[in-house]
């Protein structure tokens, strides 16, 4: 009869479009990080050209492309858009790809994007985000700091802290900085408790501007008393407490 | 007609067609190969509205920034060089209290230039760009100001083009959400006359065309979502800077000019990324790149920060990846300046890149004297700054006592209960709102003296009965910080009061002669409640660590496993003070708002501030213990009378001058009452 030979051509577009798109995947190669970048923000805007791109690298499993697209349903604001991202986010670090792995580390960390507060869920993503992403050592270290996973381990939190702080994570740097002030786990240090400081300072992080400030306001820790210094690194506080991200 | 009139004509056509073609035929005599010129490329940025070297909160002029300043270098670079072209690279119209009343206290009109576009249009800037604190007022303000009507659907957009700056705005990866076009022109083509010297040495004039592209940091998104959400999108930032290079080279641009309102960041690139400047950098076709955003200096030779060691930076010549660049600080305490040596060759104007210098100039000359400011900007803004200042002082409240922190680390509470009930006010109303897994948890507040007298008699807070004021304001809450919010379990608030109270010394009772209470530990982590519903002692008999007793909760010896909301601020929350469990891993609010302005929204819902209901809430008393000897503190001189208005009938005055010539005396505490 005449409908059923119409949809008898369904079939053609069924298995042309993936094969297509699998097809468009080998022949144009896998996206470089920027490309990926590149392609899920154009992606996120609609062009669909950049969406088919994405879509056929990440159906060929490119981890990147994974998390390029996870990214984008994570923002989606629907439910099921989340539920899909936290899928293809796993899909991702799973198959390697350690920026997802922090991104996973971090939700189960702070509790986001649908997924609970949970860091013993949070640890082993971090884990394997920790070698490309020092701020999974940050996060790692106050898990095992304040034994939020399992029974605190200051050894371990230590350790991971001065990786983080050792590859520049502000954040890292601060609160190494503390324990030297402090003694904590470490040999009282202030000068090593100083140099930690200015490095977050050079970043702009804003508690150790204003641990500066106020050293500079009372003349302490070895800085000379100077209130003018005090009160530029005051200011750039300020402006540093509005732009800083509270977390790496 | 024959062909050899047809050839003619269409050969006359042609020429005359193809004459037309050239943009340059009918405005300039032809350049010739080997002239050489002499070009200086200007920045200032980061001015946020520092218009004058002032500061509003203390009412004192500061001579360490301010445009009035910067203003002088710029004049004296015009004066040096004979082809400059001068740039802002944005975060212009926001960061001062004058920016702030223009903005919302007294709104400017449509016909009005706002004061800081007003000063700058007496430089004659060449362009400039939008940074990330160009959006904080929204989007129908800055479209007033920068004279421009935006294409964007938001209330209060203006209807016509208002007053503005007089010169163009670019930013090419900001977007509008309703026509998908930049917001802003993305980039502006300057044609100049440039002084030049012909290869026999002569004076001659040569045009140039500059291409000026802006861009801003992508996180305005989140910086200032209430404003941008679902109105503008960013680009691929890189992608669109390949893409108006093209353009502008394709438009006849002989250099092009980067100004970008971010830094340098080696990390991975991410379309979101902050600091755009190391990808920037590599696009190709830059011929300069101005920086901004993290308020530093580059070039500087001796910078220790990661992102000015990355490879292809070279930080001594200012180079990133061959391309000359600076960072000229902000508030206008530097000039950047780039000078590139041109030639014209065959192909039109190269750069002799072996010339190229970049280097920043400070308005601090090298004795810590500053450079004079310029008295013209002065009298240009002089009512808009003496507004200001009129409205740093407007009061926004009364308060019925003096509130002082002199006798603070004594039990005075009077200048921070008010501040601790803004605080749990603005946290309680937010945990309701956005959180409701924590809406059966008590919420409290702890804040610190930050002024306790360890810079002399007058470096106490201390707002008068009477009038408060803006200026007040900042008096009784002084630093930058904004409200966070912790999740604490009872154990974690004794730890926290633990550390504390080692503000004070350990007190021997059996010694005959005078004892020091305060230590060295500073006043401004001295945190402590003030509400009746929590109270304890510090026993400053004990060693440290071991002073907090009878920590009670509604009347009830503290649960520490119970669980408790601590509204506190960023630096304590995350580290600041080194208080155990404050590391960053409790936090369960990080708001933007800064303390002092929820203090200031608080006050002006408030109005009466009174001693009975925001000034008498002791949370906690030293454990009574009688000594041998006195025990003594150190304060201002001759305000007792405030310590008995307190409520502290247990200070005397041990010695009127305490001899270190700072205006302090010396007052004795009788702990066993």
């Amino acid at each position: 009869m005449t409908i059923r030979r119409q949809y008898r051509w369904l079939w053609l577009p069924a298995v042309l479009l993936p094969a297509l798109l699998v097809a468009a995947g080998f022949l144009l190669g896998n996206p470089t990080v920027t490309e990926t970048e590149s392609l899920r923000v154009r992606a996120a805007l609609g062009q669909w050209p950049a969406e088919i791109r994405l879509r056929s690298a990440a159906w060929l499993g490119n981890p990147a492309a994974l998390r390029a697209e996870a990214m984008n349903l994570l923002a989606s604001n629907s439910p099921s858009g989340i539920a899909e991202g936290q899928a293809k986010l796993r899909q991702a670090a799973g198959k390697g790809d350690r920026r997802a792995a922090l991104m996973l580390g971090k939700l189960y960390f702070h509790g986001a994007n649908g997924l609970p507060r949970n860091h013993a869920l949070a640890r082993p993503w971090l884990q394997q985000a920790a070698s490309e992403w020092p701020a999974a050592d940050y996060y790692l270290a106050l898990i095992e700091k304040n034994g939020l996973a399992d029974a605190a381990n200051p050894e371990r939190a230590l350790a991971a802290l001065t990786r983080a702080a050792n590859a520049g994570v502000p954040h890292a740097q601060f609160l190494l900085a503390q324990a030297y002030l402090e003694g904590q786990g470490v040999v009282r240090d202030e000068a090593k408790a100083l140099q930690l400081i200015h490095l977050a300072a050079e970043q702009e992080y804003p508690h150790a501007l204003q641990f500066l400030a106020q050293a500079y306001a009372r003349g302490d820790h070895g800085l000379p008393r100077d209130e003018r210094q005090a009160n530029l690194l005051f200011a750039l506080t300020a402006d540093a407490n509005r732009d800083s991200p509270a977390f790496p | 007609m024959n062909f050899q009139r047809y050839l003619a004509t269409a050969i006359l056509a042609t020429g005359v067609l193809l004459a037309g073609c050239d943009d340059n035929s009918d405005e300039q005599p032809s350049i010739e190969v080997g002239t050489k010129a002499s070009v200086v490329m200007l920045e200032t940025t980061d001015l946020h509205t520092n218009i004058l070297g002032y500061d509003y909160f203390k009412l004192a002029a500061d001579p360490s920034f301010g445009f009035d300043r910067v203003v002088t270098l710029i004049k004296a670079a015009r004066a040096e060089f004979a082809n400059t072209f001068l740039f802002d690279n944005g975060d212009t119209i926001q960061g001062t209290a004058l920016a702030d009343y223009q903005a919302q206290v007294a709104p400017i009109g449509c016909e009005t230039t706002l004061a800081m576009y007003k000063a700058m249009n007496t430089m004659n800037y060449d362009a400039g760009t939008i940074g990330n604190h160009e959006f904080n007022y929204g989007l129908p303000f800055l479209s007033q100001v920068s004279g421009l009507q935006l294409n964007v659907d938001a209330d209060g957009m203006p209807t016509k083009k208002c007053a503005g700056p007089n010169f163009p705005l670019v930013l090419a990866n900001v977007n509008s959400s309703k026509d998908n076009q930049p917001l802003f022109s993305p980039y502006s083509l300057i044609t100049r006359n440039l002084t030049a010297t012909d290869p026999d040495g002569k004076t001659v004039t040569a045009a140039i065309k500059v291409g000026v592209v802006g861009f801003a940091p992508p996180p305005i998104m989140n910086w200032d979502k209430r404003w941008l959400d679902g109105k503008v999108y960013i680009s691929d930032t890189l992608e669109v800077a390949q893409k108006y290079v093209q353009e502008m080279r394709a438009k006849g641009a002989d250099l092009v000019v980067f100004l970008q309102h971010g830094g340098l960041d080696g990390a991975a690139y991410s379309a979101d990324m902050e600091n755009l400047g190391y990808y920037l950098s590599m696009v190709g076709g830059v011929d300069v790149m101005f920086m901004g955003h993290s308020h530093r200096v580059f070039p500087n030779a001796t910078s220790t920060l990661a992102a000015f060691n990355l490879p292809g930076v070279d930080k001594s010549k200012g180079l990133i990846n061959g391309v000359p660049s600076v960072m000229a600080n902000y508030w206008g305490k530097s000039l950047g300046v780039i000078k590139l040596n041109l030639v014209y060759g065959e192909n039109g104007w190269y750069v002799d890149k072996s010339k190229t210098t970049v280097e920043t100039r400070s308005t601090r000359n090298t004795d810590g004297t500053y450079v004079a400011a310029d008295p013209a900007i002065a009298s240009l803004v002089d009512s808009e700054h003496k507004a200001t200042i009129e409205y740093v002082k407007t009061p926004i409240g009364d308060t019925d006592f003096r509130m002082t922190t002199y006798f603070a680390d004594v039990g005075e509470v009077g200048a921070i209960q008010l501040v601790n009930q803004a605080q749990a006010a603005y946290v309680k109303d937010y945990v309701a709102a956005n959180l409701p897994q924590y809406a059966s948890l008590p919420v409290l507040s702890v804040s610190a003296p930050f002024k306790s007298g360890f810079g002399g008699g007058s470096d106490y807070t201390d707002v008068q009965q009477g009038n408060v004021a803006i200026n007040n304001a900042a008096d009784l809450y002084l630093y930058p910080n904004t409200v966070y919010a912790v999740k604490v379990t009872g154990a974690g608030i004794k730890n926290w009061l633990e550390k504390a109270a080692n503000r004070f010394n350990q007190i021997d009772v059996t010694k005959t002669t005078a004892q020091e209470l305060v230590g060295s530990f500073p006043g401004y982590n001295f945190d402590m409640f003030t509400h009746t519903d929590i109270s304890y002692e510090i026993d400053v008999t004990q060693p440290a660590n071991s002073r907090i007793v009878n920590l009670m909760y509604k009347g009830v010896a503290i649960d520490p496993a119970a669980e408790f909301i601590v509204a506190t601020n960023n630096y304590r929350a995350s580290g600041g003070g080194g208080f155990p469990g404050l590391d960053g891993s409790n936090i369960i609010y990080a708001s933007p708002d800064a303390n002092r302005d929820v203090l200031i929204a608080y006050i002006k819902v408030l109005e009466n501030i009174k001693r009975t209901s925001n000034g008498a809430d002791r949370s906690w008393r030293f454990k009574k213990v009688a000594t041998t000897g006195p025990v003594i503190f150190h304060s201002a001189q001759n305000v007792l009378s405030l310590a008995s208005a307190a409520g502290l009938s247990n200070v005397s005055l041990y010695q009127a001058d305490d001899g270190s010539g700072k205006n302090l005396s010396i007052y004795q505490i009788d702990l066993a009452n």
